[in-house]
């Protein structure tokens, strides 16, 4: 069953890809698009003479990656076709002196992760949740509980391989660690979740292993925001979380609370020379009475980002750290449950459904004022990660942009006919 | 130039502020990069971004290019015209609108010079990272337009990781913000566009940049070595080895018989073959372990001798020989030409061999400085225009240092940018897909192409005129 897809499409989209289409049965639900047919070419070639078949066709496609991020964004318009990166998978070089990496699009990020760290090298992409793809970590550029110490996705980024909606492949950068050839086109194509061009292959680079890494979690109540704003600004800091003791329930990972009367978890992960991460710790103890926390407590942060209750909300704010504190405060009258990385600031929020509200308009548009409230007393912005189903679409949950009308321009010279990804980014671009 | 214009750009920013005189407009000819350039038709220096939108809005209706200009210290040719053009100047606007230590950013306007920053906020524990070797001159536009580096780009990065957000005047005479103080601004990163677009998308007028907290603790060191391949080779093994000093500079034999002639001497040793400048900072109480190992390297290299600064003024005068090394080279010869190109780290040895040859084969005063943790190399050849084989063959040598570096997997700039200096050698690293898509990019902020035109990407006629000879390369303007 080809669901109606015309079989002359089918015929061409199967050279291109240079082997047999997968038909989704029943067709899979994707960003509000049912799609029935997955292609997934084996490499950069035949990615690019798919996509020219799609744009020759005007037929828009959904772009996949293991699927982990399909939660964020607008819905999709008019797609039925799927476009998988997952054939693009392996590293094609590790410079283990120059500290640098070129791995395929639908390369898993544990598995880079894993070979970077046998190098003897460090990976510094961190996005949240697990087993997703380096393709998918680079088009969505969101950040895990790392983005302190490893920085944003953007910036571990020093080339990449694009196919554009024509099917040209371009390249920009390269291998080297420092580089102003030209306009900075990765910047454009990566966080662009797909909509400009599809990520191919990408060079990164790497960060030195630090001497020594240490996890310490503490138990807070009053003042906790400007206590965990201090600990992320201690010099070894990598990774400072701040969450209401219940959230930690919702992962395993985290262990149990050094003191369970208190309402805040705080947990920090400090990497550097010994003598550093030693006397950052001796700090936490003091100031905070932090302990030693499970290793695994960074895995459950990145676990808890992508958690989502069985009918809820979940946005981020983005704000600076000063503007934290009232985000959650406004958050927390608003019944949400938060995790704050102070600093550079972000609040994850979690609003749960009572069973009959998460269908309730007025339940919903309650909450989305209350996300809407907390980014303007934070002067920030939210992107709305989950939404109930029958919500999606009522508005833009990136917020909108003021320089909107730009990434449309943009938009309309990257990808004319709108085949890459059509209607899922801001301003359902 | 329309008289209309003029008139109507005298109205804007008032008369004292738009220049138009030959002796005026003489100094807005070139910019660092002296071989090329011309006399733009107008200057004018605008005070608010309202005057900068009428600027563009008058040589937008006008349809005459207008070129965006900080304190004109670049090195590619991005603040010079190549044709009829109106310079707009953002010297004017160098206020510190705010400075935001609790959240460690600040907002400033363009015209601010890049050392005026730091300064400006070191008493609240901050400064701001990118330290091109012309701060004490240069402005955070010019930084933004170009991607600013420096010497300590190795560990802090180069500007774009630290802008924030822009206020930007579009061709189109509307005023955008693009980014977010946050750092999480939705859509596109614009941001990132901007920045590096070496001021062809727009006029920057506000910038709101990320500081960083002071250095607990810095160590300076100088090590010896008997050439510049083994100096190289110490930077490697560092890079390996887990360390991340904030800076890694080397300086060749010529340049230190250069610098310590000049007034910018540093006690070097004139006979060394390359100094290494390594800088370290972090936690007091991590940096001992930390200059051990890096003894216990240099050791193993074949170093001949490692100094380590003691207190702040020994520290400054390392730094001195490193910064003022350009200025020094003006002792050599009357024209400088700075090469700029980047090779992967690993590969510095070999690569600094080659380029030595090539200086030699044409017959060439090179000399070298360079961020050598980046990888990028900065083979300065000295030299004097008017003497026009003399300019052929530094030409020559250039492109041929340039294939070298790109066939070892290296790129035509780390941090001077493409301009007119290298837009005729984009071909070189990029396909026309390549480049087609940055015109897509540029075309959507600047669709009329009125804004800086004819930079970056090589034009059909570009490549007609790809003989330097026919770019003014032969023109001799102080005989």
């Amino acid at each position: 069953m080809s669901g109606g897809l015309p079989d002359d499409l089918r015929g061409r989209l199967e050279d291109a890809a240079r082997g047999p289409l997968h038909d989704i049965e029943p067709p899979r639900s994707h960003q509000g698009a049912a799609v029935e047919l997955i292609v997934e070419p084996p490499d950069a070639e035949a990615l690019g003479a798919v996509v020219a078949v799609l744009e020759a066709a005007r037929r828009p496609a959904a772009l996949l990656g293991a699927g982990t991020k399909a939660w964020l964004g607008n819905p999709l318009r008019d797609v039925r076709v799927g476009v998988s990166t997952l054939g693009l998978a392996g590293i094609d070089e590790l410079d283990e002196a120059d500290g640098v990496v070129r791995a395929g699009a639908g390369t898993r990020l544990e598995d880079l992760r894993d070979q970077v760290a046998a190098a003897g090298w460090l990976l510094p992409i961190d996005p949240p949740g697990r087993g997703g793809t380096l393709g998918g970590a680079l088009a969505t550029a969101l950040v895990g509980p790392r983005r302190l110490g490893l920085g944003a996705t953007r910036d571990a980024v020093l080339g990449l391989d694009t196919v554009l909606a024509d099917g040209a492949l371009v390249r920009c950068g390269a291998r080297v660690v420092k580089n102003v050839t030209g306009y900075d086109m990765a910047k454009l194509y990566v966080g662009s979740l797909g909509t400009l061009g599809v990520i191919e292959r990408a060079w990164l680079r790497l960060c030195a292993v630090p001497e020594s890494t240490r996890v310490l979690h503490a138990s807070l109540d009053a003042d906790a925001a400007p206590q965990a704003l201090s600990a992320a600004r201690r010099l070894t800091a990598r990774a400072v979380a701040l969450l209401g003791e219940p959230l930690t329930r919702a992962v395993d990972g985290l262990g149990d609370p050094p003191r369970g009367d208190r309402r805040y978890r705080l947990v920090v992960e400090l990497a550097g020379d010994a003598p550093a991460t030693d006397r950052d710790a001796a700090w936490l103890s003091a100031e905070v009475g932090a302990e030693e926390a499970p290793a695994t407590a960074i895995e459950a942060l990145r676990d808890l980002q992508c958690f989502a209750f069985p009918i809820g909300v979940r946005a981020r704010l983005h704000a600076l750290p000063s503007g934290v504190p009232d985000a959650v405060a406004a958050l927390e009258r608003g019944g949400a449950r938060v995790m704050v990385c102070p600093e550079p600031g972000s609040v994850t929020a979690w609003f749960e459904a009572g069973l009959d509200e998460g269908e309730d308009p007025w339940w919903l548009d309650r909450v989305l004022g209350v996300i809407d409230e907390a980014r303007s007393v934070a002067r920030g912005e939210a992107v709305v990660e989950v939404l109930p189903e029958s919500a999606r679409g009522r508005r833009d949950v990136f917020g909108g942009s003021p320089a909107l009308s730009l990434m449309r321009s943009l938009k309309d010279r990257f990808d004319p006919n709108g085949i890459l990804n059509p209607g899922r980014f801001v301003g359902s671009i | 130039m329309d008289s209309q214009l003029l008139e109507r750009l005298r109205g804007i920013v008032g008369a004292d502020q738009c220049l138009s005189s030959p002796a005026e407009l003489y100094a807005y000819e070139c910019d660092g990069l002296t071989l090329d350039g011309q006399r733009p038709s107008a200057v004018v220096l605008p005070a608010t971004t309202e005057e900068v939108a009428r600027v563009v809005a008058a040589c937008r209706e006008a349809e005459h290019p207008f070129v965006p200009r900080g304190a004109g210290t670049g090195l590619s040719g991005g603040a010079h015209p190549l044709c009829d053009a109106v310079v707009v100047s953002c010297a004017r606007m160098r206020e510190i609108v705010e400075v935001n230590a609790d959240d460690r950013i600040a907002v400033v306007q363009p015209g601010v010079v890049n050392a005026d920053l730091s300064a400006a906020v070191r008493h609240l524990g901050l400064f701001y990272a990118p330290d091109p070797s012309s701060q004490q001159a240069c402005t955070i536009g010019g930084n933004v337009a170009e991607n600013s580096g420096g010497p300590h780009t190795l560990k802090y990065g180069t500007t774009t990781n630290h802008v924030l957000a822009l206020e930007l005047v579009l061709p189109d005479a509307s005023v955008v913000r693009v980014g977010s103080p946050s750092g999480g601004a939705s859509g596109y990163d614009l941001v990132g566009a901007c920045v590096g677009s070496e001021g062809t998308i727009g006029i920057v007028t506000e910038v709101t940049v990320g500081l960083e907290p002071l250095p607990e603790a810095i160590e300076t060191l100088l090590v010896i070595f008997d050439d510049v391949p083994a100096a190289c080779r110490l930077v490697g093994r560092i890079i390996r080895s887990g360390l991340v000093p904030a800076a890694l500079e080397v300086v060749d034999r010529r340049t230190v018989e250069a610098v310590e002639a000049s007034v910018y001497a540093a006690g070097l040793p004139t006979d060394a073959g390359a100094v290494l400048i390594l800088e370290l900072d972090g936690a007091a109480c991590a940096l001992p372990a930390q200059v051990e190992r890096i003894r216990g390297l240099a050791a193993e290299t074949g170093a001949r001798d490692i100094r380590v600064a003691v207190g702040e003024t020994e520290r400054a005068l390392f730094w001195r020989a490193r910064k003022g090394a350009f200025g020094a080279m003006g002792r050599l010869a009357p024209d400088l030409y700075v090469h700029d190109a980047v090779v992967p780290r690993g590969r510095l040895p070999e690569i600094l061999e080659q380029v030595c040859a090539i200086g030699d084969r044409y017959r060439l005063k090179l000399s070298n400085v360079f961020h050598a943790g980046d990888g990028n190399l900065h083979p300065n050849i000295s030299f004097d225009r008017r003497d026009p084989d003399e300019l052929e063959r530094v030409l020559a040598a250039g492109r041929e240092i340039l294939e070298v570096c790109l066939a070892a997997g290296g790129v035509l700039t780390g941090e001077h940018g493409v301009g007119t200096e290298k837009r005729d050698y984009m071909g070189m690293l990029f396909g026309a897909a390549d480049l087609d898509a940055m015109k897509r990019l540029r075309d959507a902020f600047d669709p009329d192409g009125l804004c800086n035109p004819d930079k970056i990407i090589p034009t059909t006629r570009a490549c007609v005129e790809a003989n330097p000879k026919a770019r003014g390369y032969d023109r001799v303007p102080f005989s």
